[in-house]
């Protein structure tokens, strides 16, 4: 096989997908709700990284920043600041 | 004295200085020596308590935990959302180290497009409130609003990250929740049982529910928290409708599907910006050879099925590509990493039976299977679902039975026309298809009941016996009787998870579904299907689901028996297949039974879609004679499939490969048999020789030998004669 065969891009069904379905459930859709406790899981990592990254900011300058960066707003009193967290 | 202050959720961490006001009513009593007519003065006194950012009431900031746990339950106004990439903060440039572990590294790192909170998720009348709310509007209710407190918030963690037995326990709750809307669809809400599966569903995930407020009639009109984690006020089977969805649909299809594996909006040609999902854009050489797709770091290896593959070898594997080495296969051996058995063929030599010359013993060290090996096929020899499957006796598309005849040369000499030792059919293990398979003697639309009745072809002097795909033998049986009852209307794989689905399976033999499309379910463990080239004799409306063309054209291809068909050339007197065109084409299921999500809900629209079922082709494989300059080149075809989006072209890959006796070999067999025939015929046509001259000497010879036994006589005669005159 020449490598501009080899290099050329193509569009296909992605069979990972398609077997990883079929394996785990009846459908799509069953597949996500047999997957929930994970994806849950993944939303908890996901939300525990952030926390994580707003606690290692080592001043409260910077986590007040960044709270007001996330939040797209001026972040000045407490409950702000509870209710970006 | 005593002090009243609102403070903030009482769990929620606080990471800036936190200024709260505390309005402080002080009585002071009034006593001598200051006698007076009030007998008390109040002052009102405020105090500004400043709290160090790491402080909190009742929890330590150190632990993320508890942070998430807050966060989730009563964060309103801003997610954990990246739709467009956020610059970084003030002093947090991406190259400043100081940024290490900020938010927007960790988010940035793993990106999220859609608010994941279930706070969020619930006030948006856009979103799940929205279903929510109609629920409650069909109860005479106002959704007003929902919260969690910090321990509803933790429960929720604990509780659906959970599994009971081995179902997640959202889909615990699903199952829960659709017993209950039973009774609802009958008219039963007020009946026992449905009372007692509401009292269920708050027993097992009471402690979850947060507040949902409502308004109404009900309630005076008054805002009413009429379902948390103490009590359920009636709504509450609502409220965890709401959460099954947020839990088995929401997250799953918006958040994992459409951030993780996507990463985003869809592009036009039905791939993401992720290339995760159900269509994916590679190179030729990744969909041979395979390529890292982001399900197998989105998804924890613990949730996948044991025995799954943590990455993808393509359609050949790793091991056919190119730039592959015997040391790398060696290495990967000895490290254990795979088995030398995957290379292990082994068929009888015909030493000891010369018909069984290339009869498969084992394949892959496989000699028979049965049902729960992972090599099982899915049926047995004989094609019967269920049954063992035996390799070993099996005969190779390569050989036929030799002839063990003794051929005259006075017959073969000039055309080398033999019968064969095998007949007008031919059966051999397809081992691309994991069964056994038939080629027919004949031409299309007409097959030969008799070998005797079968053409000869010429292959490079070589007179072979040509056969091709019967299609009458590739057309649904049972028990190898025609039958079109048999096929179901899923996969066997989809019915077998019933009662969760009500489909039905195919009972036909070799599990096939539809004419021509051999089905590979069980053997693949994808639903992928064998067809000839460009979907050939399948059945109607396959073919017609999709579009087949050249790159560029507009012209449909279409299956030609003359171009495309499988044709395999046998030497009748070696058995061997000197020449053979194979042109099978790999294809998915790609069906609406399986793929009923609402991203892809789209591609199963059409009217001429085989009934939400397409049989969506992948790759061919080419085995024919062709040039050797040509026997590396790829073609290239498109196949249309309409999606939701528009036109999704999926491209695909003509493996080619080089068959056919070459110039040497073919001498070589014609030396072998075609000489020793001529010797034969000299020495036969010597002996015929031979014998008529020998057959004329003899009876010359007799002639003369009678001749000369006349000559006493004679003499007899002329002595009486001479005498009789004396």
């Amino acid at each position: 096989m020449n490598e501009a065969d080899a290099s050329l891009e193509i569009v296909n069904v992605n069979p990972i997908w398609l077997g990883l379905v079929f394996t785990l459930a009846p459908s799509e859709k069953a597949a996500f709700a047999g997957l929930s406790d994970v994806v849950l899981g993944i939303v908890q990592g996901i939300m525990t990284q952030f926390g994580s990254g707003i606690l290692a900011l080592p001043t409260e300058e910077r986590q007040r920043n960044v709270s007001s960066a996330w939040a797209g707003r001026a972040i000045s009193t407490g409950s702000e600041v509870g209710i970006v967290q | 004295m005593s002090a009243h202050a609102k403070l903030p959720h009482p769990t929620a961490p606080l990471t800036t200085p936190l200024t709260v006001p505390l309005t402080v009513p002080l009585t002071v009593p009034l006593a001598a020596p200051f006698p007076h007519p009030l007998t008390a003065l109040t002052l009102t006194l405020t105090l500004t308590l400043a709290l160090a950012p790491t402080l909190t009431p009742t929890l330590t900031l150190t632990n993320p935990g508890p942070l998430l746990h807050s966060r989730f339950a009563s964060n309103i106004h801003t997610n954990l959302e990246a739709t467009v990439a956020r610059a970084p903060p003030l002093g947090c440039a991406s190259a400043n180290s100081s940024c290490v572990g900020s938010p927007y590294v960790s988010v940035s790192a793993s990106p999220v497009c859609t608010p994941l909170e279930l706070n969020t998720y619930l006030n948006d009348l856009t979103s799940g409130g929205g279903d929510l709310a109609t629920m409650l509007a069909g109860r005479g209710l106002t959704f007003v609003s929902f919260s969690m407190t910090y321990a509803e918030a933790t429960a929720f963690f604990a509780v659906f990250t959970a599994k009971t037995g081995n179902l997640a326990n959202g889909l615990v709750l699903g199952q829960m929740l659709q017993q209950y809307n039973t009774f609802l669809a009958a008219g039963e809400r007020a009946s026992a049982d449905a009372t007692t599966t509401a009292a269920k569903i708050f027993s097992d995930f009471g402690a979850t529910f947060g507040s949902l407020t409502v308004s109404g009639a009900a309630t005076g009109g008054a805002n009413m928290t009429l379902c948390n984690s103490m009590a359920d006020g009636g709504v509450c089977p609502a409220l965890a409708l709401a959460y099954a969805t947020y839990l088995t649909s929401y997250l799953p299809e918006k958040f994992f599907v459409g951030c993780s594996l996507l990463g985003g909006p869809m592009k036009e040609d039905g791939t993401s910006p992720r290339n995760g999902g159900l269509f994916v854009r590679h190179t030729v050489r990744e969909m041979l050879h395979g390529w890292d797709d982001p399900i197998f770091a989105a998804v924890p290896p613990s949730a996948f099925p044991p025995g799954t593959p943590s990455s993808y070898g393509g359609l050949l594997g790793k091991y056919a590509a190119q730039e592959r080495t015997l040391d790398d296969l060696r290495a990967d051996i000895t490290e254990g990493t795979y088995s030398m058995e995957r290379f292990a063929l082994e068929q009888k030599s015909g030493g000891e039976d010369l018909e069984d010359a290339s009869v498969w013993i084992a394949r892959q060290g496989v000699t028979s299977s049965v049902v729960g090996d992972s090599s099982y096929t899915g049926w047995g020899t004989s094609g019967r679902p269920g049954e063992p499957f035996n390799v070993t006796g099996l005969r190779s598309i390569k050989q036929q039975a030799p002839q063990d005849k003794v051929n005259s040369p006075l017959n073969m000499v000039g055309n080398y026309e033999a019968k064969p030792n095998f007949g007008s059919v031919v059966d051999f293990y397809l081992t691309q298809a994991a069964r056994k398979m038939s080629l027919s003697c004949g031409t299309a639309g007409s097959f030969s009941d008799s070998v005797d009745d079968c053409a000869y072809h010429d292959v490079k002097g070589i007179k072979a016996l040509k056969y091709i795909i019967d299609p009458r033998l590739y057309g649904t049986t049972l028990d190898g009787v025609p039958s079109s009852a048999c096929r179901g209307t899923a996969s066997a794989m989809h019915a077998s998870f019933a009662p969760a689905t009500s489909s039905s399976g195919p009972s036909c033999d070799w599990l096939m579904r539809h004419e021509g499309v051999l089905n590979l379910e069980v053997t693949r463990k994808v639903p992928s299907a064998l067809s000839i080239g460009y979907l050939g004799h399948t059945q109607s409306g396959i073919r017609e689901a999709v579009s087949i063309t050249e790159v560029g054209s507009s012209t449909q291809i279409y299956f030609d028996e003359a171009e495309d068909g499988i044709a395999v050339f046998y030497d009748p007197i070696t058995g061997l297949a000197i020449k053979g065109r194979e042109y099978l084409q790999a294809n998915f299921y790609v069906e609406a039974t399986l793929l009923d999500s609402q991203r892809y809900a789209n591609i199963f629209t059409a009217d001429t879609d085989n009934d939400d079922s397409f049989v969506w082709p992948c790759a061919q494989w080419r085995l024919e004679p062709m040039a050797q300059a040509q026997a590396n080149r790829l073609q290239h075809c498109f196949f249309h499939h309409y999606t939701y989006l528009c036109v999704c072209e999926c491209t695909d890959v003509f493996v080619r490969r080089y068959v056919e006796i070459s110039d040497d070999d073919a001498r070589s067999i014609k030396e072998a048999y075609q000489t020793p025939f001529i010797i034969g015929l000299v020495l036969d046509i010597f002996g015929i020789v031979s014998f008529v001259m020998c057959s004329l000497l003899g009876l010359m010879c007799f002639l003369m030998m009678r001749a000369r036994e006349k000559k006493p006589a004679d003499a007899s005669l002329e002595l009486g004669s001479t005498v009789e005159k004396m």
